[in-house]
């Protein structure tokens, strides 16, 4: 059955807590899931113009560095999002909004209706490190619960 | 009059930067491209480590560019120990570096350096009249980033490459399922070419010296001379008594220069201009049919010398894959050797040099690293400067956007040069 749905985490997992979105897709994958549900794990937000394309809805995991402590989850919608003033982490790549912005762009009529992003608020990495932080670590079933909770409605 | 045309900070480039052109009376004064990035202390953070570290060390200072600095460390450290990988390994060596070109170059000539030329302030905006010309460059660069997972293991940072090769050689099979995408690619990339040579470029030329590898067959990757368009002709363990780099006020990465001549220019145009016939036929034959020859001395059709590149990697990539056998053994062993090395490649933006001196206990006492944007600062500026006549005629919008163009035509990586841009023209 081809995706209806696809559940994209998105960061770079060996920046720390930044690969929090990729923890939680990972989470995701052992747990049994509607059908229709892909799982997808990302670096680049450029590759959203695919992932985006030809599903009904889609629900995206990233870290968010926000004023409030690390640990706290958010569930954002592209609009929000982009009436934020965002200052990208990388000017090497497409930040999340812009591939959004590009994916609804290049196929109007074809890209997800609905796009969820779950947020998790950290501070921002200062080292590599492969490993979550103690905070992070333990808001990851609380995110996981999020996305399950979302998938279902 | 006195004016000023400021660029606080420069979109459609990589890292952090600004630009100021300061004109009095109408003349150019004074054009600073100001780099604020702070330095990132690579070289002082190698030291005391093992040189098998260099190539993921290094790897960490570009997102965009990494197998460049995978390549240059490896070879550096390589040399260093006395040792030279076979065929084999240089072939995989070579496919791997045509992932990156391949990625970067797309990423630029399509979401970056395109809009200049079509008119419009980004991708995205231009995504919305010329979708299908996106829509194929993202899936050229896709093309370009498969590659890299396959061979390092992932597309951002690989993780497969080590000192002497390889941690694991990707099967034949792997390889040959990528070879309906880069078929398709490499007849995208002469079409994008084509497209290309239909822009309307600035007329505007400068004398440059360009800079490159030259290998004695090959197009340069990884290994040749450095060699110029005015004579200059040494091995890469030379290039520091010929290249100096200096500190100035407004910048906190290094502009190089050449000893006693001053600025160059490296990268996609300069490779183009030193190395036409070492390109395979195919990417020959594209330029030919784009109207695109040697030499070249127009910065603003470095988009199509990018272009040339993209096929050229797209052939090279395909035939190294007909012809595939993994390598044994995936690496090679080095022996420990207390000495220098020198590593010189062919990075996206030009060419990056690495120098390690390693202790008989293998780890790294000093380490000297030159990325191309770097070496590339001195000629954005004089750029500038040959240009800022026509910018202070222009309505300053017109005028900020061009000069803006004109940087971008270098797809400067400002991340690396510290190891970025903001544009300020000033008159009074």
């Amino acid at each position: 059955m081809s995706a209806t749905v696809r559940v994209i985490g998105i960061g770079q997992p060996s920046a720390g807590d930044d690969g929090v979105g990729i923890a939680v897709a990972h989470a995701l994958r052992t747990l049994r899931l509607p059908a229709g549900v892909e799982i997808h794990e990302i670096v680049d937000p450029a590759s959203l113009v695919e992932l985006l394309d030809g599903i009904r809805r889609a629900i995206l995991i990233d870290a968010v560095v926000g004023d409030c402590a690390p640990g706290r989850l958010l569930c954002l919608t592209p609009e929000a999002l982009a009436g934020e003033r965002l200052t990208p982490l990388s000017s090497h790549a497409t930040s999340v909004v812009q591939g959004i912005q590009l994916a609804r762009t290049l196929a109007p009529g074809s890209v997800a209706a609905t796009i969820r992003l779950v947020g998790v608020t950290i501070e921002p990495p200062v080292s590599y490190t492969p490993h979550l932080s103690p905070a992070i670590r333990a808001a990851l079933p609380q995110a996981v619960a999020l996305v399950r909770r979302l998938l279902d409605t | 009059m006195a004016r000023t045309i400021t660029v606080d900070c420069l979109t459609r480039v990589e890292g952090e930067g600004a630009l100021t052109i300061r004109f009095d009376g109408g003349k150019v004064r004074e054009v600073e491209l100001r780099i604020f990035e702070p330095p990132r202390l690579f070289e002082g953070l190698l030291c005391g480590r093992a040189r098998e570290e260099a190539p993921d060390i290094t790897a960490r200072i570009c997102g965009i560019c990494p197998v460049a600095y995978q390549m240059s460390a490896c070879h550096a450290i390589e040399d260093a120990a006395g040792v030279q990988v076979d065929e084999a390994l240089r072939s995989l060596r070579r496919l791997l570096y045509c992932g990156e070109w391949i990625a970067s170059h797309c990423l630029h000539m399509f979401l970056l350096h395109a809009p200049d030329f079509l008119g419009y302030p980004d991708a995205i905006a231009m995504a919305g009249e010329h979708g299908e010309l996106v829509r194929r460059g993202l899936r050229m660069k896709k093309a370009g980033n498969t590659l890299m997972r396959v061979i390092g293991g992932r597309e951002v940072h690989p993780v497969n490459v080590k000192v002497g090769g390889f941690y694991r050689a990707p099967t034949a099979k792997a390889l040959q399922a990528l070879l309906p995408e880069l078929l398709w690619a490499r007849d995208a990339a002469v079409d994008t070419l084509l497209d290309f040579a239909g822009f309307e470029f600035p007329d505007f030329e400068r004398d440059y010296e360009f800079v490159a590898l030259r290998h004695p067959s090959d197009y340069p990757f990884c290994e040749g001379r450095i060699v110029s368009s005015a004579g200059l002709d040494i091995a890469v363990r030379d290039y520091e008594e010929t290249f100096e780099e200096q500190q100035v006020a407004h910048s906190t990465a290094l502009h190089s220069v050449i000893r006693g001549r001053g600025g160059y220019l490296c990268g996609p145009l300069a490779r183009c201009n030193l190395n036409f016939e070492r390109l395979r036929p195919v990417a020959r034959a594209a330029a030919a049919r784009a109207g695109f020859a040697v030499p070249c001395r127009n910065p603003f059709k470095s988009i199509l010398a990018r272009a040339v590149e993209v096929v050229q990697a797209l052939d090279e990539a395909i035939a190294i894959i007909d012809s595939y056998r993994p390598p044994v053994p995936a690496a090679l062993d080095l022996p420990q050797v207390a000495a220098t090395g020198y590593g010189c490649t062919e990075a996206p933006r030009g060419i990056l040099y690495h120098r390690y001196t390693v202790a008989a206990d293998g780890l790294i006492r000093e380490a000297r690293i030159v990325p191309p944007t770097s070496q590339n600062q001195k000629s954005i500026e004089a750029d500038l400067y040959a240009i800022a006549g026509r910018l202070a005629e222009m309505p300053h919008e017109a005028a900020t956007w061009l000069a803006e163009q004109t940087v971008r035509n270098y797809d400067p990586c400002i991340s690396c040069s510290t190891h970025f841009l903001r544009l300020a023209i000033e008159a009074r």
